[in-house]
């Protein structure tokens, strides 16, 4: 019998709160993340305010705090999100075998520390800089030995398994604004496949680094009548399946009964329709009848590319049924790239009384790569 | 006023490893009491070059050392022997 993906715990690291409930109870509040950030000066640029994790302290959630040196941001929000998402499932990873529990994170990349890069660079001559002995000598000279342990993209897969002793699969995907949600729908086959009885799955990102404004504003994000927020954070699931979860009694929030990509190929017009085809094959997938979809969550429809999605899915929803609503929690907290999407589902499934069900979810990325889950809430 | 090299080497051990400063003595071994692991001696070697603004050619600094013995000691002798002075902080 193929073993069910059940999402039994959920943690959040949001810029309105460390925790699912906490971050609700912010907006609940009428709370907004959108403020200039304190982790760069962002004056420069045509968007000076990002949605930032403020004041947030990881280390009561690495059991070895050494190991802060060795991350950047996403890498903190990603074990911390993970703890929670542990606390909330009631499961002590310790208690399982380490052989079946996985990780698998979505992060759409680093800034290279550019700042530091560029300090070592300091005063080369572009003479300098194509000479790989002089180059390379600056570099070492100038930047840590362990810059790159801390901007390696897969960093946050590495440092959840660590601090959780998982020794199963691991993974790490990067396909942008995507990467998060495909995340978890990969992990959710990896329980469906018997891979693992229990995945860490997740997306972990900031986008509050000079790197990220720069390529938002060079791509004309900051010119919009409503212009695009950056944001960070992370969402991660706690998802179970088979004999583990099933043994131990866990008590589901939902379970992942469809799970799609697509692209928009070689027609940039084509994003909107890529999103509309994952969504509805993920409740195919599901057995969803895609006209009475009440509910969907859509990450991005507040950036450039959201006119695009929102017109797809008015098609391939709206009109058939008259009642679908695309709803996203970025306009409380900026769009936290790769770690959008799975922030707004998880806070969807906390709220659900108020949700209904199901939840259709989907990403896209201005790549043009989308990604949807189809998620049934237990009662 | 400069500080001496032992309190910005205590300083720098501390913040590589993680240790609160009154663990950091000079006979602690770096790998047995303080914990210290191979990436954290390339971090600890890049710091005192940075803190000090000296080169330490090829890990000079505990080359021939027996891994387990390195203490505090060791890296502060080492840059006495350089002729090092304490830092500006």
């Amino acid at each position: 019998m193929t073993p069910r993906a059940w999402i039994t715990g959920v943690g959040v690291v949001s810029p309105l709160g460390v925790g699912a409930q906490a971050t609700l109870d912010a907006i609940a509040r009428g709370e907004r993340a959108a403020r200039p950030p304190s982790v760069f000066d962002a004056s420069g640029f045509r968007q000076t305010q990002g949605g930032e994790v403020r004041e947030f302290d990881a280390r009561p959630y690495f059991r070895a705090p050494k190991a802060l040196k060795l991350t950047d941001r996403a890498a903190r929000f990603a074990v911390t999100a993970a703890s929670l998402a542990l606390a909330a499932a009631d499961l002590d990873p310790h208690s399982i075998d380490g052989d079946r529990l996985g990780v698998i994170v979505g992060s759409s990349g680093s800034d290279l520390q550019a700042p530091a890069l560029g300090a070592a660079m300091a005063g080369m001559t572009p003479d300098e800089v194509e000479e790989i002995d002089v180059f390379s000598r600056k570099i070492l000279d100038g930047v840590s030995p362990l810059w790159l342990l801390i901007n390696l993209p897969n960093m946050a897969s590495a440092h959840v398994a660590i601090q959780f002793a998982a020794r199963g699969p691991n993974s790490t995907v990067m396909s942008d604004w995507a990467a998060g949600l495909q995340a978890i729908g990969e992990g959710a086959e990896w329980i469906r496949g018997g891979e693992a009885d229990v995945v860490l799955a997740g997306g972990s990102d900031s986008g509050l680094m000079p790197f990220a404004y720069a390529s938002f504003e060079q791509a004309g994000f900051f010119a919009a009548p409503e212009p695009f927020v950056p944001g960070e954070g992370a969402a991660v699931f706690v998802l179970e399946g088979g004999p583990g979860g099933e043994a131990r009694g866990a008590r589901p929030l939902a379970e992942i009964k469809g799970y799609a990509s697509a692209a928009a190929g070689d027609d940039p017009q084509s994003i909107g329709g890529a999103l509309a085809a994952a969504m509805c094959d993920a409740a195919a997938e599901a057995e969803w009848d895609p006209s009475r979809m009440a509910t969907l969550i859509v990450s991005g429809l507040g950036s450039p590319i959201g006119a695009a999605a929102a017109r797809a899915l008015e098609i391939a929803f709206v009109q058939r049924a008259g009642t679908a609503r695309p709803i996203t929690f970025e306009p409380w907290l900026g769009h936290a790239l790769a770690a959008a999407a799975p922030i707004d589902l998880a806070l969807a499934l906390m709220s659900r009384p108020r949700m209904g069900m199901p939840l259709l979810c989907g990403a896209v990325a201005p790549t043009g790569q989308a990604v949807a889950l189809a998620v049934e809430c237990v009662g | 006023m400069t500080v001496s090299i032992h309190d910005r080497v205590v300083t720098i051990v501390s913040e590589a490893l993680d240790v609160p400063r009154d663990r950091v003595r000079m006979q602690a071994s770096l790998i047995d009491d303080l914990g210290a692991e191979s990436i954290d001696f390339l971090d600890i070697l890049f710091r005192v070059e940075s803190a000090f603004g000296i080169k330490i050619p090829e890990d000079e600094m505990w080359k021939g050392v027996v891994p387990k013995t390195i203490t505090v000691q060791t890296i502060v002798d080492y840059l006495e022997r350089r002729g090092t002075a304490g830092t500006t902080p």
